[in-house]
């Protein structure tokens, strides 16, 4: 069963845009959402900001919002309620317990202190973290480019 | 969530134009005051003048009458003349001066991108400001008239109601021409979309239409003639004289160089007329077609006005930004 | 009822005495989006807006707004709201009475939602007109356009005159307004950089014709730029409708039109997709090159 909040509660979020980012502005709605709910900032039954209170704030196309929250209701992460706005309804497929994140932050901290070593500055590593991200995602999706 | 209302009343647009020209109204408001208010000071001024000298209340006819009121022009009339000129152009000029930027402005500062596009629409919208413009200068009109009248009497007390420069002074053909002023500078606007030449060719208007009225005034009704055997002017009858002429004994038309050669000065030629069979014919208006000639007058140029008008509508109907 | 399209054109032209303002026009605007109608100075998109608005009338071809509707005609002027270049009201006149006037000239009006407006932005109706910022004049002239509640919302340069924060606040508004009424709205700019979160429909106009029209995320779906070597970029520019070509030496970036997918191209060529603000200005800087919907003219060499 849902958790049924106050539908009148003002949400308890809410999106800043980085322009500079080339993140196109619906990709960063969705990823803030998602963002505030690893960090438990969003819980289940919580309103998402209406389109109306986004787009005064933000200044950004409703069509824009709209398609965010298209794709978090497609992601399972939200579901809209007629009339009454957009609701968190699960958490997102990248949420992992805090030990076990812990374990891979200390993993990857390893890594990096091999990195140093091996003569690789931040930019550098960033760059081969980026490289390997972008493998592991075509590798997945089966494109090449 | 507000609800609009729908369907403002017919005569919001008068409103609207009415808030539109409201500064403007005004600024023609006080100065026609500021004006009136220095004619009535000097108009009282005059007036005073004319019962100390004894001209206003004898007969004019009498030759101490004529005798008191030269006095009193001696006195009083320095630069009336150029007053009245003023004044004369001054009255167009409050016509030219509300009709020239009330299309010439719009166009501009731009406004009338605001003004077309409102759900009334530009007819709409310039109807209700020449209506509402043309009825402040009609009414402001009369008063203005009444006093103009009232101011010149002193100064116009030989020339008779139908003088050219009283005529024009009277509140129906005064409304007139300030309409025609009105008209044309606001169609000037319409067409050219500069203030000061539409205002200008206003004031242009105003000042060239008195003469263009009083070359057909004389024939707006037949002119009556009446023989005399007399050659003394009638000035108490106020009749407007446009013509005269004499015959001889037989009735045969005679021309003025004739009668000249007939007599040796005017008292023999007064003597002529008088029992010499000679006749003195004079063609005129007489003096009860004032009014009626009032009205065909204002009847004209305010119909001019309202076609200057409805041109100047034309134009801003057909008019592509 | 709600039209389809808001603004729909054919063979339009606009000649100001010799020179054409908008040569051959054809464009389907549909509704429910936000315009931005982009080009450079002289390229027609005050004549265009002008033409939607009644306020001009075309040289040649016809102009339909909201359907079926003749610009200018008493429908339509209820219907479409109109913020002219810099704003021009009545500088004279309070704030108060210019919400006056727009009430006492339009059968649909909505006092409320201007005074909640200017409220809200803590503009005073009893200052003149003429004596508020460019901010705020903008601001008034978009509360009288949106409190007749119109269908169609028309700006021609409304962010022109304006300081950063109140191109914020004005397209806050109007994109609120957006969000509120399903309203659609068509506004010009050149402030190509902001245009990417406010717009999701593009019109490009250059030398008074219609040079790319489509709803933004398809244009972006639409085009790739191809890097790879200059030697092969030949034989893709022959096969591929291109939008802009630069070359070097070695290196070529070719900007293609796709129709969606990414192109038939060998392995050397890198794609990419591209940006909206890269998008415009390869169109700009490529007048004749074109991408309207509909029947296509393929480029080709």
């Amino acid at each position: 069963m849902e958790v049924d909040k106050d539908a009148d509660r003002p949400s308890p979020i809410e999106f800043r845009l980085d322009p500079a980012s080339g993140v196109p502005t619906y990709l960063q709605l969705v990823q803030q959402v998602e963002q505030a709910l690893r960090m438990g900032w969003l819980t289940e039954g919580d309103r998402l900001p209406r389109v109306r209170e986004v787009v005064a704030g933000l200044a950004i196309n409703p069509n824009t919002v709209l398609k965010a929250y298209r794709e978090l209701e497609h992601r399972g992460l939200a579901a809209g309620r007629r009339g009454q706005g957009t609701f968190v309804r699960g958490l997102p497929a990248g949420v992992v317990p805090l030990r076990e994140r812990a374990a891979l932050r200390r993993g990857l901290l390893e890594w990096m202190r091999a990195a140093r070593t091996a003569g690789l500055d931040e930019e550098g590593m960033a760059a081969v973290f980026e490289d390997a991200l972008r493998d592991l995602r075509e590798g997945r999706d089966g494109v090449v480019a | 969530m507000s609800s609009p209302t729908l369907a403002p009343p017919r005569s919001a647009v008068l409103r609207a134009a009415g808030l539109r020209h409201r500064s403007a109204l005004l600024t023609l408001l006080t100065v026609m005051a500021a004006v009136a208010l220095a004619l009535l000071a000097h108009g009282w001024y005059l007036h005073a003048g004319l019962d100390r000298t004894g001209a206003a209340s004898c007969d004019p006819a009498a030759d101490a009458c004529a005798a008191a009121y030269k006095r009193f022009l001696r006195r009083y009339g320095d630069g009336l003349p150029e007053i009245g000129a003023v004044l004369y152009v001054l009255g167009g000029a409050f016509g030219a001066f509300l009709g020239g930027p009330l299309l010439a402005r719009e166009f501009e500062h731009g406004t009338v991108r605001f003004a077309w596009t409102q759900g009334a629409g530009r007819t709409r919208w310039t109807v209700g400001g020449l209506v509402v413009g043309g009825a402040v200068l009609a009414a402001a009109a009369v008063p203005f008239g009444l006093l103009l009248r009232w101011w010149s009497e002193p100064l116009a007390l030989m020339d008779g109601r139908f003088g050219p420069a009283v005529f024009v002074q009277a509140p129906p053909v005064l409304a007139g021409r300030w309409l025609v002023a009105f008209g044309v500078a606001a169609l000037a606007g319409a067409v050219l979309r500069r203030t000061v030449v539409a205002v200008g060719l206003g004031l242009a208007a105003s000042v060239g239409l008195p003469f263009l009225s009083y070359a057909v005034r004389a024939r707006y009704l037949p002119p009556l003639e009446e023989a005399r055997h007399s050659m003394a002017p009638l000035a108490l009858d106020d009749r407007w004289v446009l013509d005269s002429w004499f015959s001889d004994p037989a009735g045969q038309r005679i021309s003025g160089d004739e009668l000249n050669g007939l007599g040796v000065d005017y008292a023999h030629l007064q003597e002529l007329v008088r029992s010499g069979g000679y006749t003195l014919h004079e063609v005129y208006q007489p003096a009860s077609r004032f009014w009626p000639f009032q009205a065909v007058e204002s009847g004209w140029t305010v119909l001019l006005a309202a076609a200057l008008c409805a041109a100047a509508v034309w134009r801003v109907r057909h008019r592509a930004l | 009822m709600a039209a389809d399209t808001v603004i729909d054109c054919a063979g339009l032209g606009k000649r100001y005495r010799r020179s054409w303002a908008l040569r051959d026009c054809r464009l389907a605007v549909p509704a429910g989006h936000v315009v931005a109608l982009v080009g450079p100075n002289g390229a027609g998109k005050t004549t265009l807006l002008s033409l939607a608005a009644g306020l001009t009338l075309p040289s040649a071809g016809a102009l339909t707004v909201l359907g079926d509707q003749r610009p200018g005609s008493p429908r339509a002027l209820d219907r479409i709201g109109f913020v002219a270049q810099n704003a021009a009201l009545y500088p004279g006149l309070p704030v108060r009475d210019l919400l006056a006037m727009g009430r006492h000239l339009n059968r649909r009006w909505d006092d409320a939602r201007a005074r909640t407006h200017l409220d809200g932005l803590g503009i005073p109706l009893d200052r003149r007109y003429g004596r508020l910022s460019g901010g705020q004049q903008a601001q008034v002239s978009l509360a009288l356009a949106l409190a007749k509640r119109p269908e169609l919302l028309l700006l021609d340069e409304p962010l022109a005159a304006l300081d950063p924060l109140a191109r914020h606040d004005f397209m806050a508004v109007l994109l609120t307004a957006v969000a509120e009424d399903g309203m659609s709205a068509v506004f010009s700019s050149h402030a190509v950089n902001e245009l990417e979160q406010s717009c999701d429909y593009l019109v490009v106009l250059g030398g008074g014709r219609v040079q790319v029209a489509g709803e933004v995320d398809d244009l972006l779906a639409g085009h790739r730029t191809l890097t790879g070597p200059t030697a092969e970029a030949d034989t893709l520019a022959e096969r591929l409708p291109v939008v802009r070509d630069r070359r070097a030496g070695a290196q070529s970036h070719l900007l293609v039109r796709t129709g969606g997918l990414d192109a038939l191209a060998p392995d050397s060529w890198r794609q990419q997709r591209v940006g909206l603000v890269e998008l415009v200005l390869a169109y700009l800087r490529e007048p004749t090159a074109s991408a309207l919907p509909g029947p296509r003219k393929v480029l080709l060499p």
